[in-house]
Parts: C-alpha cells; sequence; structure tokens
C-alpha cells in the first residue's frame, strides 16, 4: 500500500514535471505580445511594464518619433496589460529581460501596480501562467509579509495548479484566434470595442464623481493601499532589471482612482498631478477615470516623451 | 463544493485517511456524518435545516410505522410523511413554477441543493418501512443513510435496504474494491471535467442562438450536448459510487452504456438507473404498473414519465420532455420496435434521444421548436457546424463502445501494483492539463 502510494506520487510528480516544461503556454495577450516582440528583439531600446493605463496610454510609434526629434534615438515596446499586478509585471520583466535584447536600456515599471490580482482575474489561465513554483512560493512569502493570509491561500493554490497545468490543455482546445490586441508594438487605444463603449458611457454619466476625485486629488497625494506585497514584488523587478544592466524607471500614469506606489528604489516619472497636467485630466481625452482614450493617450505620450528626454540628457 | 474541486479532494483525503485509522464503528459513521454536513453546508448552512427536519421527522415516522400494527391509521401516517415531505419539495423547486403560470406572486427561495434527491430517498424510507423492511437502527444511521456525502447531493438515489444493513458493522479495508474505485473516481473525473466541462461552451453557444444554427450546426451542437450531459451526470455518479468503494460502502449504479440500448425502454433501464428504479417502485407500480389493461398501462406510464419530467425541473419544457418519453414508452409497447435489427434500434433509439434532449435543453419551448425543425432539415439559420467537433463527438461514440474503462475491466487487475500506480499516476496528471479553469457545477445538481 505505502509502496504503491510512493510510486503513484512519483510517477504522478514525474508526469507533471514532464507536462510543466512541456506543454507551451497557451494564447494569451502576454504570449502575443512577447512574440511581436521577439520579431525585433535586439531592436528596442525601451520596454513599459504596466497595468491597462499603460496598454492603453502609451503610444510607442509616436514615443519614439517624439524621443527622436529630442535628440534620443528610440524603439519602444509596450507590455502594459489589462488589470496587471506587481506579481505579473515581475514575471512579464523575467520573460522581457531573459531574451537579453541587445539595445535594451530602460525598464518602465507602471507605479499603479499596487495590489493583488483582481478577483476576476485570480482563476484564469493568465494569472496561473505567471505562478511558477518560485514566483508563486516568493508572492506567497510577500502576501504572507503583508498580513493577507486568504491572498496568500491564494497565491499558493495559483502555484499549485500551476506547477500541476492545470487547464493548460482545455485551454489551447478552447482558444479562439484574436485580432487587434498587440496593436502597435504593445499599444491598442481604447476607442473601440463594443465592452469599452459601455464603460465610456458608464464614465459620462458620472463625471460629477470624476471632477470630484480629480479635485481631490489635487490637494491629497494618494496613498497606496498595500505598499508593502506590491514594493516586494516590484523591487524585484528593480534589482532584476539592474542586474541585467537596465535603467528601471517608475512611471505614475494619469490615473485617478488607481492607487499608486511611492517607494520604489528608482527614479519616478510623474503625471498623476492634475496641476501640472491639467490636460490629461480633461474629460475629452479621458475613456474612464484611469484611462486615456486615443486622443488623450497621444497627448499624455508626448508629454513623457518630453520627461523622458530631460531624465536621458540629465544622465548622459 | 464540488467532486472536481481541490477542496473536496482535500477534505476526501482527510476524511478517507481519519475514518480507517479509526477501528469503531460508530466513531467511523460519525465522522462520515459529520463529514457530510460540513459537505453539504458548505454550498449554504441554511440547508441544513431543511435536511435535519426530513431528517427527524422521518426518523419517527420510520419507527412509528414499524411499531404499528396494520391499521387505517398507519397508512393515513405514510400518507402525512410523503404528503409533508413532497410539500417541502413543492414549496422550494416548484411554487414559483405555479405561482407565475397563475399570474401569482413568486416567492424567489433558493432551491437547496439535493433536496430532489433526498427527498425521494425518505420517501423510499417510509414507504419500504410501512411495507416491512426494518427500520433505521438509530437516528445516526438514519442521518447518514440520508447524507452520506458522495450521493447526497445528485445520487444515485439509494433504497434504504441496499444501504442500511452496510452500516450495521464496520467495513473492512480488506473487502475494499481499491482499484476498482480508483479507476471510477479517475474516470469519473475525466469523464465529467475533462470532457464535459470542455464541450460545455460550444454546447452553449448553439442553445444561446438557435435560430443561427444550420442544420449541421444543429446536428453538431445536439449531439455534443447528449454527450456532455451523459459525462456530466455519469461522470458525477461514478465518482459517487468510487468516493464511496473507498470507504468501503456499495453504492448502486446509475449508468450502464445507456446510448447502446435499442429501444426507449431499454436506455431508461440504463439512464439515471436508480431514478427510474424509483419511479417504477415508488409511482408506476402503485399506479397499477402493466396490470390493468393497455389504456390503464398507457396512462401509468404517461404519469410516470411525466412527473419524472417535472422532476428534473420546474419549467414546461421539463413536463413536455417527459411526456414526450412517456409517449415513446407507450408506443413501444404498441409497435413492433422490438423486431428491429438492434443496429437499427440503437440508431433510432438514438435519434429519439436526441430529440428528446434537445426539449430538455432549450432555453424555451419556442427555442426547441428552431432547433427540431433545423434537425429535420429546416433550419433558421446558416451558421455552419464544426467537423472538428464532430469528430470529437465520433470518439467519444467509440469510447461508449469500449469497455476498457468499466469497473468490471480485468485489464486493470491484471496489472503488478506497481504498473498500475505509475499508469494512475500519469493519467491523473494527463488529466489535469484538460480540466477547464471556469467553474461549471454539474448539471444535475440543478434538478
Amino acid at each position: 500500500m505505502t509502496r504503491s502510494l510512493a510510486i503513484f506520487a512519483a510517477s504522478f510528480a514525474a508526469a507533471a514535471a514532464l507536462l510543466y516544461r512541456a506543454l507551451p503556454p497557451p494564447p494569451s495577450l502576454l504570449e502575443e505580445k512577447l512574440a511581436s516582440f521577439d520579431v525585433e528583439a535586439d531592436q528596442y531600446t525601451t520596454v513599459f511594464v504596466g497595468t491597462s493605463a499603460v496598454y492603453r496610454g502609451v503610444v510607442p510609434s509616436l514615443l519614439d518619433e517624439e524621443l527622436g526629434a529630442r535628440g534620443v534615438s528610440s524603439r519602444t515596446f509596450n507590455f502594459g496589460l489589462p488589470g496587471g499586478s506587481a506579481g505579473e509585471a515581475l514575471y512579464v520583466a523575467e520573460r522581457v529581460l531573459a531574451r537579453r535584447p541587445a539595445k535594451l536600456r530602460y525598464l518602465i515599471i507602471d507605479g499603479g501596480l499596487v495590489g493583488f490580482p483582481e478577483p476576476s482575474n485570480l482563476r484564469t489561465r493568465r494569472n496561473l501562467e505567471w505562478h511558477g513554483p518560485s514566483r508563486a512560493a516568493a508572492s506567497f512569502v510577500a502576501a504572507l509579509r503583508a498580513r493577507r493570509p486568504l491572498e496568500a491561500l491564494e497565491e499558493a493554490r495559483a502555484g499549485l495548479y500551476r506547477a500541476f497545468s492545470v487547464g493548460v490543455s482545455s485551454d489551447w482546445i478552447q482558444s479562439e484566434p484574436t485580432e487587434r490586441r498587440v496593436g502597435d508594438d504593445g499599444f491598442v487605444a481604447l476607442d473601440w470595442g463594443p465592452t469599452e463603449g459601455t464603460r465610456h458611457r458608464d464614465f459620462l454619466l458620472r463625471l460629477d464623481a470624476y471632477r470630484a476625485n480629480v479635485e481631490k486629488m489635487s490637494h491629497d497625494d494618494r496613498r497606496p493601499e498595500d505598499e508593502t506585497y506590491s514594493a516586494a514584488m516590484l523591487a524585484e523587478v528593480v534589482a532584476l532589471s539592474r542586474r541585467r544592466g537596465v535603467q528601471p524607471i517608475v512611471l505614475r500614469p494619469p490615473t485617478v482612482t488607481t492607487p499608486v506606489l511611492s517607494t520604489l528604489d528608482a527614479p519616478v516619472v510623474r503625471f498623476d498631478d492634475p496641476r501640472r497636467y491639467p490636460e490629461l485630466y480633461d474629460p475629452a481625452v479621458r475613456y474612464d477615470q484611469n484611462h486615456l482614450n486615443e486622443q488623450g493617450a497621444r497627448a499624455f505620450t508626448r508629454l513623457l516623451a518630453g520627461e523622458l528626454a530631460t531624465f536621458v540628457h540629465a544622465v548622459r | 463544493m464540488q467532486f472536481v474541486e481541490l477542496r473536496f479532494f482535500l477534505l476526501f483525503v482527510f476524511v478517507l485517511t481519519i475514518y480507517w485509522t479509526l477501528r469503531e464503528n460508530r466513531a467511523r459513521k460519525l465522522l462520515l456524518l459529520a463529514a457530510s454536513y460540513f459537505f453539504y453546508a458548505a454550498w449554504d448552512v441554511r440547508f441544513l435545516g431543511l435536511i435535519w427536519l426530513s431528517t427527524g421527522m422521518d426518523y419517527a415516522v420510520g419507527r412509528a410505522l414499524a411499531r404499528m400494527a396494520p391499521s387505517p391509521w398507519r397508512k393515513r401516517l405514510l400518507v402525512a410523511s410523503i404528503v409533508v415531505n413532497l410539500s417541502i419539495l413543492g414549496l422550494f423547486k416548484y411554487f414559483d413554477f405555479f405561482a407565475t403560470s397563475l399570474a401569482a406572486s413568486p416567492l424567489h427561495l433558493i432551491l437547496p441543493v439535493g433536496i430532489s434527491f433526498y427527498t425521494f430517498e425518505t420517501i423510499s424510507y417510509t414507504v419500504d418501512v410501512y411495507r416491512g423492511t426494518p427500520p433505521a437502527k438509530s437516528l445516526s444511521d438514519f442521518a447518514l443513510f440520508l447524507a452520506f456525502f458522495p450521493h447526497l447531493v445528485a445520487g444515485p438515489i439509494l433504497r434504504p435496504r441496499e444501504f442500511l444493513p452496510q452500516l450495521d458493522e464496520a467495513r473492512r479495508f480488506s473487502t475494499v474494491d481499491g482499484r476498482g474505485a480508483l479507476v471510477l473516481v479517475l474516470g469519473g473525473f475525466v469523464k465529467k471535467a475533462c470532457i464535459g466541462d470542455n464541450l460545455a461552451p460550444l454546447v452553449d453557444r448553439l442553445f444561446a442562438s438557435p435560430a443561427e444554427a444550420g442544420v449541421f450546426a444543429t446536428w453538431v451542437g445536439v449531439l455534443l450536448w447528449t454527450a456532455q450531459i451523459y459525462c456530466d451526470f455519469s461522470g458525477y455518479s461514478d465518482l459517487a459510487v468510487g468516493c464511496a468503494e473507498l470507504l468501503g460502502y456499495k453504492l448502486t449504479a446509475n449508468f450502464d452504456r445507456p446510448y447502446l440500448s435499442a429501444s426507449m425502454t431499454e436506455l431508461w433501464r440504463r439512464w439515471h438507473m436508480s431514478l427510474s428504479r424509483f419511479l417504477r417502485d415508488y409511482l408506476y407500480i402503485p399506479l397499477g404498473g402493466g396490470h390493468g389493461g393497455r389504456i390503464a398501462t398507457a396512462l401509468n406510464l404517461m404519469i410516470t414519465m411525466t412527473l419524472g419530467g417535472l422532476w428534473h425541473g420546474a419549467a414546461l419544457r421539463f413536463v413536455v420532455w417527459g411526456g414526450m418519453n412517456g409517449l415513446l414508452l407507450v408506443g413501444e409497447r404498441e409497435l413492433p420496435v422490438r423486431r428491429l435489427p438492434r443496429v437499427v434500434g440503437v440508431l433510432l433509439t438514438f435519434f429519439l434521444w436526441c430529440v428528446g434532449m434537445t426539449v430538455f435543453r432549450a432555453r424555451t419551448l419556442g427555442d426547441a421548436a428552431i432547433l427540431l425543425r433545423s434537425l429535420v432539415g429546416f433550419p433558421a439559420g446558416s451558421r455552419a457546424g464544426s467537423s472538428l467537433a464532430l469528430g470529437v463527438f465520433a470518439l467519444l461514440a467509440l469510447t461508449h463502445l469500449l469497455p476498457a474503462a468499466r469497473r468490471d475491466a480485468e485489464t486493470w487487475r491484471r496489472l503488478p501494483d506497481w504498473a498500475f500506480a505509475s499508469l494512475y499516476g500519469v493519467a491523473a496528471a494527463i488529466a489535469l492539463t484538460f480540466v477547464p479553469l471556469g467553474y461549471r457545477p454539474f448539471i444535475y445538481f440543478q434538478f
């Protein structure tokens, strides 16, 4: 009996380990972005990791053009992901840096990567994908240190599911072709799609609440809601980036209700001040409280290019 | 808490380990009872009140029936017990349906999981005791008969004389058919989680918008639906029987490759067998069964199958589906169907089953009509079906023919222990990769 149990456990673990190595990740936005990035990986100088505020806000081709006009040669890729979390950003950074892109100089980290994965994302392939054994263990410990036992359990569960490749084959079976997700070097504007349209209409119906939040932002600096966990994850991104000779920069995008992180040991470029950048908080360039529309994304990218160029020239 | 969830697995392993380390039968039964109530409360702790009410009431009724001499009062007590049980079931399951039909205000009560199953079991207990079967020896035995977690929420529907005697003495580990049980558990898991749940999105697409599908797409969707519901429910039943066996208890089988039946009569003996048996013994036969002439028999069949349809849910389509099955059973008695070559009978029966299951699964009778027209060549839409999906169905149909995964298959038993353990480990690891991440409850939980 004991012998049989041991043989079962060993064969199960061996098969699971083999499947973990052998099964490729099912299609996802990140995998699509990585595949797109791989086409010219050695040409990229700047990479963004972050949430949808980055995915929908930073236009790589425009950024490169604006930086070029300011004397900074650049090729940018946007790895922003909707609902991105700090743990996932670390995984993205690891995967990008593991490719050792020859010209990569800057890793720009979204300062809005605060908190745990959104509940709706917890039991998704995307969340499991970055919960490899070491990452899940680190995330579990960070969650415990942040005194979030329930989230720590979720991290452990995700790690277990990932280790046993739960659902990977099923996700391959169920996957359907998608269009326009990677777009312009990772950027896709938020001006189209039926779901997005509904959210924008909701935003327009609640403009008073938006204006009140912007007003509040102008007077108070926002406090991070869960600094310990996110700071631990993003500190690793910063450290990893430095180890690979890539300069980390923290970007605080023009979001309104998303919390922001302020304790990272890296230069910070801030756009979360409506007094300094009122043009980014005009409802006409907003998609909702935390996202810009395409016009806003272009305006933000131009301003970002100015800030980055100043930073680059100062470093030189 | 579902059988295919990690938390159920952890609970089961925990219970199994403690269970076999206990020596006293009473301690083991109390452990199982506590685990069963914990399992049930995981859905909604309020559900416990109802099952405790049924347990207490019918245990007392059973004791009284066993003590009473035959008399009109004894019969009245039995009838009262049945009426109360059916009233509770009716209140939670059917009140809103009839209230809405009669333009009255619905109550919007939550349907307690498994109420249809344990209500039938408690009725079978009181009726059997009334007929002379000895009652449960203790309240805890009766409570465990009703609440035993492997069968609590979706059957198989147990008969007291099959289960209660098993509680009399401690189960012996040496008599457990461990290999057979493990094969059933893994097979059930694969059927439910790896096949049924992966088919679900394809099936949902057809039934969500039946007017868009062409003939081929409708056929593919309906065929996949028949595969999905079979895999879902028989997978659940296999898990239930396998888990019970690992604890040393025998539960009745619920499915016997039903799609190989050559008539609807045979199919109902091989599909959800414990329900068919319940309906036969506690409804059809008491109504007179086949002993009252052709018209009375036909009427009894129609009543039995229509109520059987209604048992599945409070909706007109279930009543129509039950009535259709009743008509088919009546038709088979009148027509020379049994003289058909077996292969023709199997194909004809499966076609009729597909028609019935289309009504069963459609959202409304209007949707069912659209789908049925499409099945016979008058599609409302033009969406093409997938040949690949049809291939998947063909593969599943082939596995239905293979006896290899059956409990009595000797292939598994002939393997040396080390080979069985290795193969089981590899099969379990592969199966996990086919489990969709989205949560899908067993279809029969809603009934």
